[in-house]
């Protein structure tokens, strides 16, 4: 009996044990306990002696449905197997997803094994080979096992594994093959085990795991808001997530950066990163404001990256290259799950996801939005700043996007039952089912439904709790905005039925457009601030102060910004500057005496 | 009975070798010493941080037949596995709890924790007899820096980790953020460090048992630093601090 035909006893039940530990923590019909906190097979059967191998007892019982590897039984078995999870819809339906390369899910991880065998393999101490294999082989998957539990797909699988089967549109499935699907470049992460060395071959595991896999936090299901609909390379986040900055009661596991976070304003509202174009990449992990040393499984790095060590998914990786197409279209539509409270959104479905799954181009109403939505470039340097800041505790669940389903094709040679999918469902009840379950937890998103798809400018909704955070949002955006709040009144509310927020959110764009050049701005706010100041002197209440704004279309909140716009853009003498001090410093003890608050102390 | 206090200490870049003749014969040759990377901790935290580093190191240094046990953290979004012995697990708990009365007598500072793994080997001296000898294969140095801050101070006498967790959550404390993503890293550079490393960890003796034989080494509460403080021990009182 050759060398390899006495190894590959051990060689099938490595095979056969790598992909028990994958499967028990990434498919629900495979793992041992669905709900508790501490999985912990209570199994009171005698351990079979085939779960004994590499001495690790997995627990699983009968019922879990393991697939029958026989092409790797046969020996010698040199050929790769290829262990895939995909995400799919709850009914097993396929998903289409962007650049076509799978019709049965997309591909949140790929596990590689194979055994390749030397040429020069010998016979002798064939025993102690068998030994040494066996006992890294032990090692190895101890390994497997803490690893499994560190990457993202698992974070989703307990994600799927808690959320009710009411709401759960979507499941994770898996598919053993020896010809792997495509993966998309620029995406995957890939870490390699240190391979098991023996003189007869060697026993190599390695992962390839979608990187930009955001999760989440929070264990409970309550906290938890929609499963995963779309998976979207530049996620950056949703509209409603900034209730999650001021820790709602929901809020427990934020998992955006907190308030303190460099760069990122403390306000109710901090959605502009919402209306750029180039704000795509907030909340990426990519902008994380620290990156962890990188830590590699072994010390050969190897993917698409080769500079890039496979460190942990998360908001704190560093960016991935994502196509200049699809950066506008897919972050204006797909809806992001947050914890806040619930309040119920529609998910722009056909329209997004047929801007998800098309390839290489963008659908018409994808154009549109991006022609509709303001691209200002104080806000794409608000955005990148606020990205950054918030990157650092992002975790979201990506939105996935399942609807416009193609019909099945087969994807290489599975050699492994694959999960029983009934077919396609109505992309409609799929719609239906994807808002029911993003309505959940998302919390100030609203989102157009089917049939207002074709309005795709303004997938955001403002409600009454919005409206200092909408003030305060203000304050970032540039003068012409702030008339648009200021205007609006103290106390008024600035939420507004879905139609006319997309049409408020369209005169801003025409008001940005025909905005007034900043120069000119600048001198307007100056004679404004010296009127103004006389007019603070006979009436000091406010509504007055933002009437005369209204009358001169000027955009002032504060005099020290308009002194910074006049400064910069004209010269003045020092009696001017003196003057508009004064004339300051009287509208701020009429502000002070409108507060009770004495003359000359500070606020 | 001679009592050799000789303390030789040699280091290479990855081994140490430690030679004391103090009663019990330590040897420490082809060590393999993993210094694992530094973590900030506020005193809520360490237990967490604890069970999980440790409970990772041991179950890749679980004998016989393991059935894993999967513990999600309370205060991370982090899944750890456990070989699940309950004597191990015990264990443990009293370390940690020993560490988090010295880090309550010694705030703000910084500490080690060594988990060493070692076999016994019955040797026969002459004249001494039978000595147990203790080899050392393995250590592990865990690295807390232990911080208080206002939020901790005001929480952790509660003892309720959910508690602090809304605190800082809800804040969206960065320092927590920090540390989650450094605790990952330490279960990965603990996973890199036991796949890098195989070739030194010996054969097993004793069938029965459920993991290499181990202990786990913390501070003492009297010294000021770790190391300095076990060899001030071997000197004088001739019992090393490891051992005890």
């Amino acid at each position: 009996m050759g060398e390899p035909e006495k190894i590959q006893p051990i060689i099938f039940e490595f095979f056969r044990k790598v992909v028990q530990v994958i499967l028990e923590s990434r498919i629900q019909s495979v793992s041992r306990s669905a709900s508790s906190k501490v999985k912990y097979s209570q199994c009171s059967s005698p351990t079979r002696d085939r779960d004994k191998w590499f001495y690790l007892n997995l627990g699983l019982t009968d019922n879990a449905k393991l697939p029958i590897l026989e092409p790797w039984s046969k020996t010698p078995t040199t050929e790769p197997m290829f262990v895939e999870i995909l995400l799919a819809g709850s009914d097993g339906a396929s998903i289409a997803r962007p650049g076509g390369q799978s019709s049965r899910g997309f591909i949140l991880e790929r596990w590689t094994v194979q055994y390749a065998l030397n040429a020069s393999s010998s016979a002798l101490h064939a025993d102690m080979e068998r030994s040494v294999l066996y006992n890294k082989a032990v090692s190895l998957l101890r390994s497997l096992c803490c690893t499994t539990k560190l990457l993202p797909a698992y974070r989703v699988f307990k994600y799927l594994q808690k959320s009710p089967p009411s709401h759960n549109t979507r499941k994770l499935t898996y598919r053993i093959s020896a010809n792997p699907m495509t993966l998309p470049k620029g995406i995957m992460k890939n870490d390699n085990f240190i391979p098991v060395e023996t003189q007869c071959g060697k026993l190599c595991l390695s992962v390839s795991y979608f990187a930009n896999l955001f999760c989440r936090s929070g264990s409970e299901v309550d906290r938890l808001e929609t499963p995963i609909t779309q998976l979207i390379p530049d996620y950056c986040g949703s509209p409603g997530s900034d209730r999650r900055f001021h820790g709602t009661s929901r809020g427990k596991h934020n998992v955006l950066s907190a308030p303190s976070s460099p760069g990122f304003k403390t306000t109710g509202f901090g959605r502009c990163h919402s209306w750029s174009g180039g704000i795509n990449k907030i909340l990426l992990p990519s902008t994380a404001p620290q990156q962890s040393p990188s830590h590699r499984f072994s010390m050969i790095p190897t993917g698409p990256n080769p500079n890039y060590h496979g460190t942990l998914i998360n908001s704190r990786t560093p960016p991935l290259p994502v196509p200049p197409q699809r950066s506008h279209s897919i972050v204006d539509h797909f809806a992001s799950p947050s914890p806040s409270p619930p309040m119920r959104s529609r998910l722009s479905n056909e329209s997004v996801s047929r801007g998800l799954l098309r390839t290489g181009s963008l659908p018409q109403n994808m154009d549109q939005s991006r022609n509709t939505l303001p691209h200002h470039s104080n806000w794409t340097r608000e955005a990148h700043a606020l990205s950054r800041a918030v990157s650092a505790n992002s975790k979201f669940i990506p939105v996935y996007s399942h609807s416009a389903l193609s019909s099945t094709s087969t994807s290489g040679n599975s050699v492994v039952p694959r999960q029983a999918h009934s077919g396609h469902k109505d992309e409609r009840d799929d719609n239906v089912s994807l808002r029911r379950t993003l309505s959940r937890g998302s919390s100030r998103c609203s989102y157009t439904n089917e049939a207002e798809d074709e309005d795709l400018s303004c997938l955001f909704a403002l409600d009454g709790d919005e409206s200092d955070g909408y003030r305060s949002r203000a304050d970032s955006l540039d003068g012409k905005l702030r008339i648009q709040e200021v205007m609006e009144g103290p106390g008024q509310t600035v939420s507004a039925p879905r139609r006319s927020q997309n049409a408020a959110l369209g005169e801003l764009v025409e008001m940005l457009k025909s905005a007034t050049p900043l120069q000119q701005y600048s001198r307007n706010a100056l004679d404004f601030s010296q009127a103004s100041a006389d007019k603070w002197r006979s009436d000091s209440s406010k509504e007055t102060f933002q009437c005369q704004s209204n009358e001169n279309q000027c955009g002032v909140t504060s005099s020290s910004t308009v002194y910074s716009n006049r400064s910069r853009f004209s010269c003045k003498t020092a009696a001017d500057a003196l003057n508009e001090l004064r004339n300051y410093m009287e509208i701020k003890d009429c502000l002070l005496r409108q507060s009770g608050v004495p003359k000359g102390r500070c606020l | 009975m001679l009592d050799y206090r000789a303390l030789l200490f040699v280091q290479n870049t990855s081994q140490i070798y430690l030679i004391c003749f103090i009663g019990t014969r330590i040897k420490i040759m082809n060590c393999e010493v993993f210094q694992l990377k530094e973590l900030e901790v506020e005193p809520y935290q360490i237990r967490e941080v604890l069970r999980c580093i440790l409970h990772t190191i041991v179950f890749h240094r679980a004998l016989g037949v393991v059935r894993p046990k999967d513990v999600d953290l309370d205060l991370f979004e982090i899944t750890y596995v456990q070989c699940g012995d309950s004597e191990l697990e015990k264990k443990i708990e009293e370390k940690i709890d020993q560490f988090v009365s010295w880090v309550e007598k010694h705030p703000n500072k910084k500490s080690q924790i060594c988990l060493s793994f070692y076999e016994i080997r019955n040797k026969s001296t002459g004249w001494f007899g039978n000595r147990a000898e203790r080899f050392y294969w393995e250590q592990w140095y865990i690295t807390m820096n232990v911080i208080t801050s206002k939020a901790a101070s005001s929480k952790s006498h509660h003892g309720k980790a959910i508690a602090v967790e809304e605190v800082t959550m809800e804040d969206g404390n960065p320092r927590h953020a920090a540390l989650e993503l450094a605790l990952r890293d330490v279960l990965f550079q603990i996973i890199q460090y036991v796949n890098e490393k195989k070739d030194h960890i010996p054969p097993v003796q004793n069938s029965d048992a459920v993991s290499f034989p181990c202990e786990i080494a913390i501070p003492s509460t009297s010294d000021s630093s770790f190391g300095m403080d076990m060899f001030k021990r071997m000197l004088q009182t001739g019992t090393p601090g490891m051992l005890s």
